[in-house]
């Protein structure tokens, strides 16, 4: 304890003492309370809190930072941009296998070509950095995968022979390695930086490499990164596919941002499932999505999206539609086209079930016989615009509610068209009927009105824009009291623009809807007496629709998670 | 890019604090970041054609692969020919972290108006503070943040007491905190 008579060497001897105790407490594991250390030396308070700050943080941003920094050396990103000095000093070895030489840095960590000394053969040994996982259970999986990887025996892949941890004391200790199968050539990335394909060398190299997807598929085996880079070709240009389910985990941590903000994996290959942190909804699909990408990339000499930053190709991959390979490269064949756009729809559901079925259109595109996924074939494209469904992720807990939705608006119809009513009773039937849907939609977003995403914005938007139209129809039709004036065949024309701005946001069935609202405008002028059960029901049917498709989506969605 | 004097001479403060994060104690008193620097900025400008990046964040990286040779040869001949074949690419990988760390050690990487200026700039900056330490307090914390070396261990090096080097590390990390919140964040 300090005493009053101190001088200032003495404090500072003092102040010294204390924070060396620290110092060594903290490396001790011991927890510090900062606040009971500032109030036992009241003296030195400031200076004590100051440096107990600034040190945890330079401990914590350390220990964080060596984290995220194996995370980046794993993806590849901190590659220099000069050349290392390869290594070649011989001798090295992991488990039985001499390391020769470092071939490639990268991907998933470092690729050294090696030897088996009794074997007599030669492979690649590729390492993966310590610190690649983010947990035992994480590593566990990753090896279940690998070997599940290595159990594939097909030409088009490259087999994996051996699988270990370096266990001999050095700097690799604890590092876990693959032993593949040498491929001296080069990949399909080098060789469309050097010359891209034209359609049928595509669809020719394609239908291999679809091939050996399809039989690690029906293994149960999901690549999962594919990309041009992973796609091996040797002396004789037959593809060789390396890498197989090694993506995996990668996929554990949700948000893959390193401290630099750099994102794994290669975003412009990545399908938007993956893009968008959906991991359990990564099927052979996304293998699908991947391959249309790669088969992109070789027509156009780029992925199909790419922006500035991997934030902004992620938003692309999610949100945007691809620029058509025919706009990047003029000769490309429009049924390869239509074939590569296929795989890159952005629900699963809309892309090739199989890479079978991707595979048996492009041998059609071969032929020249027409392909499932021409978009020249008018009636299969209304069909898929019809069925298609957008932004359901917004959606998909609205369909109880929308069932409830529509029964009000039903019933409230039939009332207001078959009970008597005087005008005054007619507008608060109008009032309750609004006020009970507001009830519903409370109760559906946990008292929360105001819309959450910009897909409920626009809705909110055209409901409001809806009842503004109705309020002032309703006037204009009381104030000029012509018999001709009919207030539903007015909404109904209302309705019809309302649903066809939904179709584009919502479900693609709403195009037709729309268009029968149209007509009931027309029909309506006829028959006049019929109008608001007619226009109620009709409503009421495109809540249930509505309803009765998210009620599937989000059975779909469980059942995938 | 193409490289002139100056913008080497712009990542000397640099490359001086990667280095001393990498000398093993034992070789202090033989081995000066100094010259290990001015092999690495020489080599540097040798080989300054071959350098293919076009960003400040390729030329560091690019720099740091020279250093980590220049650093890798000073240590092996100081250990007369045992070598590891790995020690190249360790000292390399150590350097970007050391790097990393220097850029996020002070500033929050939320916080830093990443608009403004990037974390290799940041991290350059960083460098240029610690370089003017007092040779005394940059030691202390280069040994212990680091080197993560213990108290007890860095005091044995610098040939003092633990209270000492805990004196050093306090006036250091307060310097360099107040120089940083006047000099790099706005």
């Amino acid at each position: 304890m300090s005493t009053p008579n101190h001088s200032q060497p003495q404090l500072f001897r003092e102040l010294e003492e204390v924070l060396a105790e620290y110092l060594q407490d903290v490396e001790a594991g011991v927890k510090v309370d900062a606040e009971a250390l500032a109030a036992r030396y009241p003296k030195h308070r400031h200076e004590l809190l100051e440096f107990i700050a600034t040190d945890q943080q330079f401990r914590e941003r350390s220990k964080t930072n060596s984290e995220a920094f194996q995370r980046t050396v794993l993806s590849g990103i901190s590659q220099s941009a000069g050349s290392a000095p390869a290594i070649t000093t011989p001798l090295q070895k992991v488990g039985e296998y001499e390391l020769l030489e470092e071939i490639d840095r990268g991907g998933m960590g470092v690729v050294f070509k090696a030897r088996h000394p009794t074997l007599r053969r030669t492979v690649a040994i590729k390492m993966l950095l310590a610190g690649a996982f983010a947990s035992e259970e994480a590593e566990r999986r990753f090896r279940r995968e690998a070997a599940a990887a290595a159990r594939l025996n097909h030409p088009g892949i490259v087999p994996v022979y051996d699988v270990g941890v370096v266990d001999h004391p050095g700097s690799l200790q604890g590092q876990t390695w693959f032993a593949m199968a040498l491929v001296e050539g080069t990949d399909l990335a080098r060789r469309i930086e050097s010359e891209l394909f034209d359609s049928s060398a595509t669809a020719q190299l394609a239908i291999r490499i679809v091939d050996a997807i399809h039989f690690a598929h029906g293994k149960g085996v999901i690549h999962r990164d594919l990309k041009p880079a992973n796609i091996l070709l040797d002396e004789n240009k037959n593809p060789h596919i390396t890498d197989f389910g090694l993506s995996r985990s990668q996929d554990d941590n949700e948000t893959q941002l390193t401290a630099d903000g750099q994102i794994f994996g290669t975003p412009g290959y990545m399908s938007p499932e993956q893009a968008s942190g959906k991991n359990a909804s990564v099927g052979p699909e996304t293998d699908i999505y991947s391959l249309g990408a790669v088969m992109y990339c070789m027509l156009t000499g780029r992925p199909p999206f790419r922006a500035n930053s991997t934030v902004a190709t992620l938003q692309q991959v999610v949100h945007d539609a691809p620029a058509p390979p025919r706009l990047l490269n003029r000769s490309v064949h429009p049924d390869l086209e239509s074939i590569i756009l296929k795989c890159l729809e952005k629900n699963p559901i809309d892309r090739y079930a199989t890479a079978d079925e991707l595979k048996r259109d492009l041998e059609h595109f071969l032929k020249g016989e027409s392909v499932s996924a021409a978009s020249i074939n008018l009636v299969g494209y209304l069909g898929r615009v019809l069925a298609s469904s957008r932004n359901s992720e917004f959606l998909e807990g609205w369909s109880r509610a929308l069932y409830a939705v529509s029964a009000v608006v039903l019933v409230f119809h039939v009332v207001l068209q078959f009970v008597p009513l005087t005008p005054t009773q007619a507008t608060l039937i109008n009032a309750g009927k609004y006020s009970l849907l507001l009830g519903v939609i409370w109760r559906a977003r946990d008292g929360i009105l105001t819309p959450q995403n910009p897909v409920e914005r626009t809705i909110w938007s055209l409901w409001i824009g809806y009842i503004l139209t109705y309020v002032a129809t309703e006037i204009m039709v009381r104030l000029d009291s012509s018999p001709n004036a009919n207030l539903y065949a007015i909404m109904s024309l209302v309705s019809s623009v309302i649903l066809l701005v939904l179709g584009g946001h919502l479900w693609g069935g709403c195009y037709l809807i729309g268009g029968l609202f149209a007509i009931l405008a027309v029909v309506l002028t006829a028959i006049p007496q019929l109008s608001i059960v007619l226009f109620g029901s009709l409503w009421a049917i495109v809540f249930f629709l509505l309803a009765r498709s998210y009620q599937k989506q989000s059975r779909v969605s469980s059942h995938q998670v | 890019m193409k490289i002139s004097e100056q913008q080497f001479e712009r990542y000397r403060n640099y490359l001086r604090f990667l280095a001393r994060t990498q000398l093993p104690t034992h070789l202090r008193a033989r081995l000066d970041p100094s010259d290990i620097v001015q092999q690495s900025m020489l080599q540097a400008h040798q080989a300054a054609d071959d350098f293919r990046g076009d960003s400040d964040a390729e030329l560091m990286a690019w720099l740091r692969t020279i250093l980590a040779g220049v650093v890798a040869h000073a240590v092996r001949d100081q250990h007369r020919g045992v070598r590891d074949v790995f020690k190249e690419h360790n000292i390399q990988q150590q350097l970007d972290q050391s790097s990393l760390f220097l850029a996020n050690a002070l500033i929050s990487p939320l916080k830093t108006p990443s608009v403004v200026m990037h974390q290799e700039e940041v991290a350059r900056n960083v460098a240029d503070l610690v370089e003017e330490l007092p040779d005394a307090q940059r030691d202390a914390i280069v040994l212990h943040y680091w080197q993560q070396l213990p108290l007890k261990q860095v005091a044995e090096t610098l040939g003092k007491s633990p209270a000492a080097v805990a004196g050093l590390l306090q006036r250091g990390l307060a310097t360099l905190r107040e120089k940083a919140e006047e000099k790099i964040v706005p």
